[in-house]
């Protein structure tokens, strides 16, 4: 199991790091690294018998593998972030690079999490630790505030998860998925069904930054060190749709009965998301912050393919979360990367990068068009099975909403391609030298967005196959 | 003869490849012209060895996307007559558009790289067979523009740039959507984005009316957005205004033909109960574009906004020529696509030339310029004049043709559209007599004629390709016969 491997390299980090304390965090990244990518390594090779069940709490198919490797690649991708800023925290600088691999634990575990039980306890190793890392710098007050804000509806959201969850042991007698799908199936019109069933949406919308649920979202995303930043718009999200679709798609709330009302709700929430996460995002000046509201908007492009219920909405939401991870990688990496040479994540601070590092700024373009849904980037491939799926649904307000929220989009991704690219830079400011490393995993991540743009039979195979069951 | 059927490929290839030499340091304008020229000389190859015959050929495919029960996308890339006239068209713009480029431009490579893309994604766009790639082709020129104008460009840029883009990307928004509507009315278990099958599918049955209905005004707004119909228009006057002459020579010859393409692949074929039912309101916005825009454009004070409202204007003839769905009209509309498209980019590149001689681009600044640049008058009055329909230029032998076209088919439309040829004549004739008769006006700089062949080249290129097609219009008709015949047989 990937997750028994991951634990073990963490678990390692942590005794040698106490044993010895001199060892230089980016030692320890790099062995974290190098783990990380051992397991991943490891996933394509583990022996995994069909559909592996065990005591009804924990399975692996294809749609756990296939998060699992996000989850693992994602990680990997946080930690060469957070190794190359590491310095900048005043202490437990190890500790930084480890605790994210206990999160990455729980994401991994939740992929194949088959019963209440398990997707809340993986859940929570998730959420807690996210509550460290959010608030990890202690001498920034931005830090802190967001640790206390996330902290707080964090909590909240948990409640009425477990509230949720103790309507369906009611009503059921288990917690497992399959026991819920089989009394469905039995007793559709069970009111408590559907109260359970809203309840564990709106503990789910706080871990995919939905609207209603989605207050934290930017001030959270501004203040948490970049690193943190970019797992938290790439785990978190992802491990909240991996609920959401095992949950309501695939097993659980499954059901005719439900079909209606579940997507109706996610159908609103999409709405509501798309709408106010690029209204909002409008007149934003931290790039951060920015990229908070927009990765609202995102959760509602995936609700949008979620609310469908459908394989093929399924289908375009596995597509459209592989592809949002590499923009979103690739733009918190830059962001990183790039903060300290501009002083800051303020827009206008980006002005005339083109000029400093055209590098970094055809990369950062690629990463936004490739968010704005624009072709030949891989975003658009994602945006287009979403709106196919809807279209096929027949729910054309969704498409509607969904059509004028990705142009509203465009708008303020533009407003960072014209800075970075219309204005000359502002002080006599050097061009930024990038390393090796910085470049290849640059150009790598660049070319995978538009490759995957324009080709992806792997991807898209490996997808279709999570579908058969 | 089988590496014909690599040089479609070939052709988005290149510009591409030609985009990372430059960025890796390849003398970028050598690069650029090379590539465009060598475009030019596979589409001449292409020209010479297509067979007259319906359908596509030298059809290359690549399976892309596969994802069963929902999409399966191909890199299909083929030629038949009709895509033929529009890469030529692209071939020979993106020519005459790289080498009036300023030779010293700032942020060279860049400048560069973005025409390369423009025209990457214009040749892209008319040579896929697939509806996915035909669209994402398209796209590819989105952001280029956008740096272009926003970089380079002329006054009011920022807010062209995006205003222009915003416009451009809710169209094509509207228009996927337009395109998804199309792939999902087709028969479940046959559903697929490849042209040819499309038309096998559509040959023998047809689209449900309650679904042409809700899908052609999905995509005639899309197309309709990206050809600037009336009332969605306002972002191709001041774009064009403002863009470097390159970006306008490509955008307003080119790229917005791209609409009017995508009308005569999905639209006219195969949405002919839409067309019935909404038909007549085009029938009122093509007028309005005509008659409406063309006497927005008499009012107009500046030469570039003037060409930016003309080139709106003329494209209500088009609009005429597809809604008459008469082989003739559609014929004339082809041709008058090319035309219009040679006569546009000679006009917007000699419109920056004359903009960088005198300083100004106020039209009652300007006068007497014919005294010292024979030459320069020459060729603009020589575009004007195609631009008007005269005859003997390409213009006049496709308007001629669509109201031929139209006539059997919406007497009344065409009786007022032909007024239109009165509006641009006064338009063209009086900028004319302002920027190069009457009394020579002082300017900054002492104006100078163009300099010989060397200098003149690209619009030579433009205005003989002109005189080819008003001349003798055959070699194109033939080209495209085939096509349209597939469209109205079926």
């Amino acid at each position: 199991m990937p997750e028994i491997q991951l634990l073990i390299v963490a678990l390692a980090l942590l005794v040698y790091e106490a044993f010895v304390p001199t060892v230089s965090p980016r030692k320890i990244a790099y062995a974290a690294m190098t783990g990380v990518a051992l397991v991943l390594i490891g996933t394509w090779y583990t022996v995994v018998p069909e559909l592996a069940i065990w005591k009804d709490l924990y399975q692996v198919d294809a749609l756990a593998v296939l998060f699992k490797r996000l989850f693992l690649i994602t990680i990997f991708f946080v930690l060469w972030m957070s190794s190359e800023t590491i310095e900048e925290l005043p202490l437990g600088r190890s500790e930084f690079l480890i605790i994210p691999l206990f999160t990455t634990v729980g994401m991994m575990l939740l992929a194949s999490a088959i019963n209440f039980m398990t997707i809340f306890i993986a859940l929570e190793l998730v959420t807690i630790s996210f509550y460290i890392l959010v608030a990890y710098q202690r001498n920034r007050a931005s830090s802190l505030e967001a640790g206390a804000k996330y902290l707080i509806i964090g909590a909240l959201s948990t409640g009425f998860l477990v509230y949720g969850i103790a309507f369906i042991y009611g009503s059921v007698g288990s917690t497992s998925l399959s026991a819920l799908a089989l009394k469905l199936a039995e007793d559709p019109v069970h009111p408590g069904f559907l109260f359970a069933a809203l309840l564990i949406l709106v503990g789910l919308g706080f871990k995919m930054a939905a609207v209603p649920f989605h207050v934290w979202t930017p001030d959270v995303y501004q203040g948490a060190p970049t690193p943190i930043t970019a797992f938290l718009a790439v785990g978190s999200k992802i491990a909240g749709f991996v609920i959401l679709i095992r949950v309501f798609a695939f097993d659980g709330f499954k059901n005719d009965s439900m079909t209606l009302v579940i997507g109706s709700a996610l159908a609103l929430m999409a709405m509501l998301s798309i709408l106010l996460g690029n209204l909002a995002a409008l007149p934003q000046r931290n790039l951060k912050r920015l990229l908070g509201y927009s990765s609202i908007s995102h959760a509602g492009f995936l609700l949008m393919g979620v609310s469908c219920l459908s394989e093929r909405g399924i289908q375009a939401v596995l597509l459209y979360l592989c592809v949002y991870s590499i923009a979103s990688l690739l733009a918190f990496y830059l962001i990183n990367k790039l903060s300290a040479s501009l002083g800051g994540e303020d827009i206008p601070l980006y002005a005339g990068l083109s000029q400093r590092s055209p590098l970094c700024a055809f990369a950062l373009t690629l990463a936004f068009v490739s968010m704005a849904g624009i072709p030949p980037l891989a975003g658009f491939v994602g945006k287009l099975g979403v709106f196919a799926a809807v279209w096929e649904k027949g729910n054309y307000t969704l498409l509607a909403v969904g059509v004028i929220g990705a142009t509203i989009g465009l708008y303020y991704y533009l407003k960072i391609v014209r800075e970075m690219y219309w204005q000359e830079p502002t002080r006599q400011a050097a061009p930024i030298v990038l390393g090796l490393g910085s470049k290849l995993l640059i150009i790598t991540l660049s070319a995978s967005l538009i490759i995957f743009g324009i080709w992806q039979i792997p991807l898209s195979q490996f997808i279709s196959h999570v579908l058969v069951k | 003869m089988n590496f014909l059927n690599y040089l479609p490929l070939a052709m988005v290839v290149f510009p591409v490849l030609a985009c990372l030499a430059i960025a890796l340091g390849a003398p970028v304008r050598k690069t650029a012209l090379a590539t465009v020229v060598l475009n030019l000389a596979l589409v001449l190859v292409v020209a010479c060895f297509i067979p007259h015959t319906q359908g596509y050929h030298f059809v290359t495919s690549f399976p892309c996307i596969s994802l069963p029960n929902f999409f399966e996308i191909n890199l299909t890339l083929g030629v038949d007559g009709l895509s033929l006239a529009m890469i030529l068209l692209t071939a020979v713009v993106s020519v005459a558009a790289v080498a009036v480029s300023p030779l010293n431009v700032r942020r060279e490579a860049e400048f560069y790289i973005c025409v390369l893309l423009i025209s990457c994604g214009a040749m892209g766009a008319f040579l896929s067979l697939d509806l996915f790639f035909l669209y994402v082709f398209h796209e590819v020129a989105l952001i280029p523009t956008f740096l272009l104008i926003g970089i380079w460009g002329g006054q009011d840029r920022k807010f062209a740039a995006t205003q222009m883009t915003i416009y451009l990307a809710a169209g094509s928004l509207i228009l996927l959507v337009g395109i998804l509507g199309f792939y999902f009315a087709l028969p479940e278990g046959a559903r697929s984005m490849d042209l040819r099958v499309i038309h096998e599918i559509l040959s023998s049955g047809r689209i449900p009316v309650v679904m042409q209905n809700i899908i052609y005004p999905l995509l005639v707004m899309g197309f309709g957005i990206l050809i600037s119909l009336f009332p969605f228009h306002h972002w191709a006057p001041a774009g064009y205004a403002a863009a470097p002459a390159p970006a306008a020579m490509l955008h307003a010859g080119v790229l917005k033909k791209f609409g009017l393409y995508g009308l005569l692949r999905l639209v006219v074929p195969y949405l002919p109960e839409g067309a019935q039912t909404f038909g007549n309101i085009l029938l009122i916005l093509l007028l309005v574009n005509i008659l409406y825009i063309g006497l927005v454009t008499v009012a107009q004070k500046e030469l570039n906004l003037m060409l930016g409202f003309s080139s709106v204007m003329h494209m209500g003839y088009i609009f005429l020529g597809l809604a008459s769905g008469t082989p003739i009209g559609l014929t004339g509309a082809v041709i008058l696509m090319v035309s219009h498209g040679l006569s546009a980019a000679l006009l917007f590149g000699l419109a920056s030339v004359i903009r960088e001689k005198t300083g100004t681009t106020l039209l009652k600044d300007m006068g007497g310029l014919a005294i010292k640049a024979p030459m320069l008058a020459f060729l603009f009055i020589t575009g004007a004049l195609a631009s008007m329909g005269t005859p003997g230029l390409g213009n006049f032998a496709g308007e001629v043709l669509i109201f031929f076209g139209a006539w059997k088919v919406h007497p009344w439309t065409t009786f007022f559209a032909i007024w239109g040829i009165v509006i641009s004549a006064v338009y063209y004739l009086r900028a004319v007599r302002s920027i190069f008769f009457g009394e020579l006006k002082t300017y900054p700089t002492e104006v100078k004629d163009f300099k010989g062949l060397a200098e003149t080249w690209p619009y030579v290129l433009l205005v003989g390709m002109l005189v080819a097609i008003g001349i003798y219009p055959a070699w194109l008709i033939k080209w495209i016969e085939p096509s349209i015949n597939l469209i109205t047989n079926l």
